[in-house]
């Protein structure tokens, strides 16, 4: 009996022991609270969306400008118009040349070609007869070319022209007609010139006009060159004639200098924001010129901007030259708005300069610059501005499957003087091409867009009151998932004016105008 | 199986405040304490209790523990949902345990001298609703209201030994006293102490403010023992038992329990302050990482916890007392009790009315004593004694408390039961 109760009590024990000692896990279950929090109070401010950089410039006030200043987007320097009342061509017409043209002639080309080597060696010696199939008639017209200016009207100077005798051989006899173009012709005669001579002849440029011209053409009408029959002469590649023109004293009435055309180096990144449309209140537009010189006469052109998809708008300019001093011409209000309403991203020039100086007004080493002066203040009116900033987000490690619902109320405290649709683009930068999702804050009382409405301006279009909105974001569950995995959070913002209290109210846009996004969570997830 | 442990267990301890008003002897039902039973009985000198099996537990649960505890496939779930649900105004949780490692007495000319180690392992914990759903249900009950949290929040435990040297002596025909000395060494004690805890939480929808915002303000304490040296945290106590025969039927009796304190060396942690969050403000140019972080230095700094370490505090024990009038039957078979005791609790005091009914049967040398008590747990508590005497010298004790938790355990606030096992010779 004995032996049965210690068996029994044993078993029990060891019963009592394996139990005991089992582990057990502790569950707790129906602990699902519903939790209300403030969470955030963002603060977002226009500088922070327009950031005060390259052009993007604010003024003692903080309003917003798109300023830029440049006093040298064209330089003209002294050595170009010095080079132009100095014009000094020089040019060599070699016999090695006239072979070449005398190549197209089939009646005398084998006979120079059988009494030279051709190409030339650097010397050989040729029998004096071949002089005797040089004439004008194989010389074709020569051109010197200009670029320094294309339209003068000379009031003074003399074009002082040199021809040098480089033949072995006397020059008996040439006529050569020279013509600047529109239709004005010199004649130089010039007889028996002898080896290593030099003929000089001057022409008075007085009430020269020359018109849509950059070149002078010189034509040999008649060319007699000594016949020394067999006897030898020495032939280099260097042989021929070198004419060589010079202007001296000259002066103009009036000298038309191309200024070329160029992009203008203008950063207009803000623009980059805006749709078209786009309307300034006082936007100004300034080309200045600084004339170191005692020229004077003025510039004219032309400025084309384009927008970011192609369309251009042109604005003409024209301003004085005035002698020793600055000038300035300022273009403003409706003179430019077609092209801000593009509004521009790229702006280039075309432009030429109409000048009357003489070479002593040409002094100094300092250059004739040419800038400008943009000065957009963001006093818009028709506006669609599209805006970004961006949060760097951690994330969130937490078990979306433990979260029952979240709601983020918000309270959106609008001081932008425009609309403001808001948005929060959740992004994983590990997969920078989507974006996770969008999270948009529609007001509960914003009628189904959303839009927010604009803060109440005065009549200058200064924010006088703050206007709220307010909503609440029935978070889905991807929309969790997506906002506790994010590690970027874009805030998108478009400021608009089409829902303007006037739409011919103009506001002005601050760079300390703030918009502040206050958000509360209300949420339940379960702790089981 | 985690029940049917518990049940094994509430068979195996004592429930202390019945044992102090019914008869420890099966022929004698004037004796309550063990050192009258020497006293009287003249053929034993010594009484020995059975090491390390003696001991009573005693535990309350207000909502009742089987509403939102339950075990399945080897886990304890705990229903907060339930617990929330069963909640008044406040929840209370008590754990008494008493565990009698060992004990001796003997008897030297009528006087009964005893000396012995006790364990005690009281814990006590108090939420009040607002707490509890706040925590299981969260703030967004309590929008816009102020929840003010008293001191009806709050746990304690002691955990301590007692040395004790008791002298037990009858003063005459009618009166019998009966005292221990106890040298407390204390081991462990964790409380806390909310002074004024109150949240707010408003919403603020179509205004400039956030949509939510909160103010918190907050004045809690929280202490823990510092020292676990063998001299460190000592107190002392005391136990009287006070026995007045007013005739041979009718006996008036008093008995007090652990009346006494300990020296904590304790380390104490407070925090108060007050704070107004309406969301992290919050600027574009800032780092929002570092924001939260400043954020959470903000309330660290705003609710610093003030530490203290090392200070002296004296802690009352968690007294009982006792008073009870006993009124034996003619037949010396029966007898009536009827008894008022008061619990010491960290803030307040539990009052418990108790009425026992004693039938001996001699035949058996065998009692049972069904009693019927009350208190703000349990209004319906009826829990039975069982005593019997073995060959005239080895004597157990088993009692079961409130009998009815088990028929519903659903509605069952306490628990408790004991064994006494020990010998006279």
């Amino acid at each position: 009996m004995m032996r049965v109760s210690r068996v029994i009590i044993t078993f029990f024990l060891f019963i009592i022991g394996f139990y005991a000692c089992q582990k057990d896990g502790v569950e707790i279950q129906g602990w699902s609270p519903e939790l209300i929090s403030p969470i955030i109070n963002a603060t977002i401010t226009m500088s922070d969306l327009i950031p005060e950089r390259g052009t993007t410039e604010y003024d003692e006030n903080n309003l917003i400008h798109l300023a830029f200043r440049s006093d040298e987007i064209y330089v003209l320097p002294s050595e170009l118009l010095l080079d132009i009342t100095g014009l000094n061509l020089d040019t060599m017409v070699t016999i090695e040349q006239l072979v070449v043209i005398a190549q197209d002639d089939a009646a005398i080309a084998p006979f120079i070609n059988s009494l030279l080597d051709f190409p030339f060696p650097p010397n050989q010696e040729v029998v004096g007869a071949l002089f005797g199939y040089l004439n004008a008639d194989i010389i074709e017209p020569f051109y010197f070319q200009f670029d320094e200016f294309s339209d003068a009207a000379f009031n003074s100077g003399n074009l002082e022209i040199e021809i040098t005798n480089n033949l072995p051989v006397i020059i008996e006899n040439v006529e050569i007609n020279i013509s600047p173009g529109s239709g004005v012709y010199w004649d130089v005669d010039i007889v028996d010139l002898s080896p290593e001579e030099t003929a000089v002849h001057i022409i008075d440029l007085s009430n020269l006009n020359i018109t849509t011209s950059s070149s002078i053409e010189l034509d040999i009408e008649t060319l007699t060159i000594e016949n020394v029959g067999a006897e030898m002469v020495e032939l280099t590649p260097q042989t021929g004639f070198e004419f060589s023109f010079a202007i001296t004293d000259v002066g103009f009435d009036n000298i038309t200098l191309p200024l070329g055309g160029d992009t203008v180096d203008v950063d207009l990144a803000l623009f980059e924001d805006f749709d078209s449309g786009l309307r300034l209140k006082h936007p100004r537009f300034t080309i200045n010129i600084d004339n170191p010189f005692g020229l004077s006469g003025d510039i004219s052109g032309q400025l084309i901007a384009f927008s970011q998809y192609g369309e251009s708008e042109s604005l003409d300019v024209e301003v004085g030259i005035d002698p020793n001093s600055t000038s300035s011409a300022t273009y403003e209000d409706e003179e430019i708005e077609g092209v801000i309403e593009l509004p521009p991203s790229v702006i280039e020039y075309e432009a030429h300069a109409s000048m009357s100086f003489s070479a002593g007004d040409i002094y100094g080493e300092d250059p004739l610059r040419l800038g400008v002066d943009i000065d957009f203040p963001l006093d818009v009116n028709a506006a669609n501005l599209s805006l970004k900033d961006t949060i760097i987000f951690n994330g969130i490690n937490y078990d979306i499957a433990k979260i029952k619902r979240m709601l983020l109320h918000y309270n959106f405290v609008n001081k932008f003087p425009l609309g403001t649709e808001f948005s929060l683009v959740l992004h994983d930068s590990l997969n920078p091409i989507t974006n996770l999702d969008t999270l948009e804050f529609i007001g509960s009382g914003n009628s189904g867009n959303n839009i927010i409405n604009p803060a109440i301006v005065n009549e200058s279009g200064n924010v006088i009151d703050s206007v709220i909105s307010s909503g609440v974001l029935t978070m889905t569950d991807s929309e969790i998932n997506n906002l506790i995995n994010t590690n970027k959070i874009i805030i998108d913002i478009t400021l608009s004016s089409a829902d303007s209290q006037d739409q011919d109210q103009y506001v002005s846009i601050y760079s300390d105008s703030e918009c502040l996004l206050k958000v509360g969570l209300e949420t339940e997830f379960t702790l089981d | 199986m985690i029940k049917k442990i518990g049940f094994i267990l509430v068979f195996l301890v004592s429930f202390h405040a019945l044992y102090g008003q019914i008869s420890l002897e099966s022929n004698n039902l004037d004796i309550s304490i063990k050192e009258e039973l020497l006293m009287r009985d003249t053929s034993s000198f010594h009484l020995v209790q059975i090491p390390l099996l003696s001991f009573d537990i005693d535990m309350y649960s207000k909502p009742g523990i089987f509403t939102f505890f339950e075990t399945r496939h080897n886990s304890i779930l705990i229903d907060l949902e339930a617990y929330n649900y069963h909640v008044d105004d406040f929840s209370i949780h008590l754990v008494d345990i008493q565990n009698s490692l060992l004990y001796y007495a003997f008897e030297n000319r009528q006087n009964v001298y005893s000396f012995g180690l006790t364990h005690r392992f009281f814990f006590e914990s108090s939420f009040s609703s607002e707490l509890v759903s706040l925590i299981v249900d969260g703030n967004y009950q309590y929008l816009n209201q102020t929840i003010t949290l008293d001191d009806n929040n709050y746990i304690s435990l002691c955990n301590y030994f007692s040395l004790f040297f008791g002298y037990t002596k009858s003063i005459n025909e009618q009166f019998l006293l009966s005292t221990k000395f106890k040298l407390i060494k204390g081991v462990a004690e964790i409380g806390t102490n909310n002074h004024n805890f109150s949240f707010l939480f408003n919403d603020n929808f179509e205004t400039v403010n956030n949509p939510f915002s909160a103010e918190i303000n907050t004045d809690i304490e929280y202490f823990i023992n510092s020292d676990y040296h063998l001299l460190s945290n000592l107190g002392f106590a005391t136990d009287v038992y006070l026995d007045y025969n007013y005739n041979e039927m009718l006996t008036f009796y008093t008995k007090i329990s652990d009346l006494g304190f300990i020296l904590w060396d304790e380390n104490q942690y407070s925090s108060q302050g007050y704070f107004q969050f309406e969301g992290l403000d919050y600027e574009l140019d800032q780092l929002l990482s570092s924001e939260f972080n400043h954020l959470q230095d903000t309330l660290i700094d705003i609710f610093d916890i003030k530490e203290t370490f090392n200070v002296q505090r004296l802690r009352m024990l968690p007294f009982n007392i006792n008073l009870g009038v006993k009124y034996t039957f003619d037949d010396q078979l029966s007898q009536l009790n009827a008894s008022y005791a008061i619990q010491k609790l960290y803030n307040s005091f539990l009052h418990t009315g108790r009425f026992s009914y004693v039938r001996y049967f001699d035949k058996y040398d065998f009692s049972m004593i069904p009693s019927y008590s009350f208190n703000k747990f349990n209004y319906l508590n009826f829990s039975v004694f069982l005593n019997k005497r073995w060959s005239n010298s080895f004597y157990t004790n088993f009692w079961l408390d409130n009998l009815l938790g088990f028929i519903n355990p659903a509605n069952n606030r306490n628990m408790g039961g004991g064994v006494d096992l020990y010998i006279l010779f």
